[in-house]
């Protein structure tokens, strides 16, 4: 190649060497799959956590042994689903935790007094 | 990434593969011209438009001045991580395989032309890569470079003048003898 002088030619021979051709683009499909299959599996382990934590610490599932006494201590949705499905009606399951609730309810004493006592000092 | 004027509506992915098979060439090119290695280089641009489709951007208002923005970043980036001066992989050619029969029976080979390339400062190369081959306005390449438009001008024509010096006749074979 002979070199001339003028730039514009110049250019023009050095445009006559052609960029060699680039690799096609991989499919994008196998690009997503990296970070999906991660993504999901994180995903389906946290759930699974998630499941197992909520059936430890939450409403008691369908296979839970629940006490005998449901009614004893503080009234939970457990206690509360567990009344319902032993009693014949929902108001009857209602009215028997009130009951219980009430019976746990204490008359406020003194240091000195006994609970009966109170009672007695109690109006009626 | 910098963006290039004024921006209208998504790239679309038929677009973006539009836009591949027209500039990756020259954008391979551009990138070998940074890092010195075609399959690196090859690397980064693939990056740079699967990037693309994976995450939809605005219509660029000069979408090669984009890719040449987002390769030279890319590029840039993965110098940092390298950690090491950058050579010429002699292995791999730039262009296709041809050599120029010239008058006077002398003959320009692709070695040679990528041997005088990589011979020049990094950003005469990017600048020289981008007018001749992807054919950038020097206001356009001022932006890939964040240099000033005149300056772009300026380091072409060292670049140019560079060149032809070590293209001159008889240098070619005098560089491959050295060698």
């Amino acid at each position: 190649m002979q070199i001339p002088d003028d730039d514009r030619q110049f250019e023009a021979e050095l445009r006559r060497f052609a960029p060699r051709a680039a690799e096609p683009l991989p499919p994008i499909r196998i690009i997503r799959v990296r970070w999906r299959v991660p993504v999901a599996v994180a995903a389906t382990v946290l759930a699974a956590i998630g499941t197992i934590l909520w059936h430890m610490h939450g409403t008691p599932g369908p296979g839970t042994v629940l006490p005998a006494d449901v009614s004893a201590g503080e009234v939970t949705l457990g206690r509360a689903q567990a009344a319902v499905a032993q009693s014949p009606s929902f108001e009857a399951a209602i009215d028997g935790l009130e009951q219980a609730s009430r019976s746990r309810t204490k008359p406020k004493t003194h240091k000195n007094q006994s609970a009966l006592q109170a009672l007695g000092r109690e109006e009626l | 990434m910098r963006a290039n004027g004024l921006f209208s509506g998504l790239l679309e992915r038929e677009e973006i593969e539009r836009l591949y098979r027209e500039h990756s060439r020259v954008l391979v090119l551009f990138a070998c011209a940074t890092l010195g290695e075609r399959a690196r280089a090859q690397d980064i641009v693939q990056q740079v438009f699967l990037r693309l489709m994976e995450r939809p951007v605005r219509r660029p208002d000069n979408p090669q001045a984009y890719l040449f923005t987002a390769v030279h970043n890319t590029a840039r980036n993965e110098m940092r991580s390298l950690r090491r001066m950058v050579e010429l992989d002699e292995t791999q050619p730039w262009f296709e395989e041809q050599c120029l029969d010239g008058v006077a029976g002398d003959v320009v080979s692709e070695q040679s032309l990528r041997r005088a390339l990589w011979s020049l400062p990094e950003e005469q190369r990017q600048i020289t890569v981008m007018h001749i081959w992807g054919e950038l306005t020097f206001p356009a390449i001022a932006e890939v470079l964040g240099i000033n438009a005149n300056t772009a001008a300026s380091r072409y024509r060292y670049a140019l003048a560079a060149l032809r010096q070590q293209m001159a006749p008889g240098r070619s074979t005098q560089n491959a003898d050295s060698r």
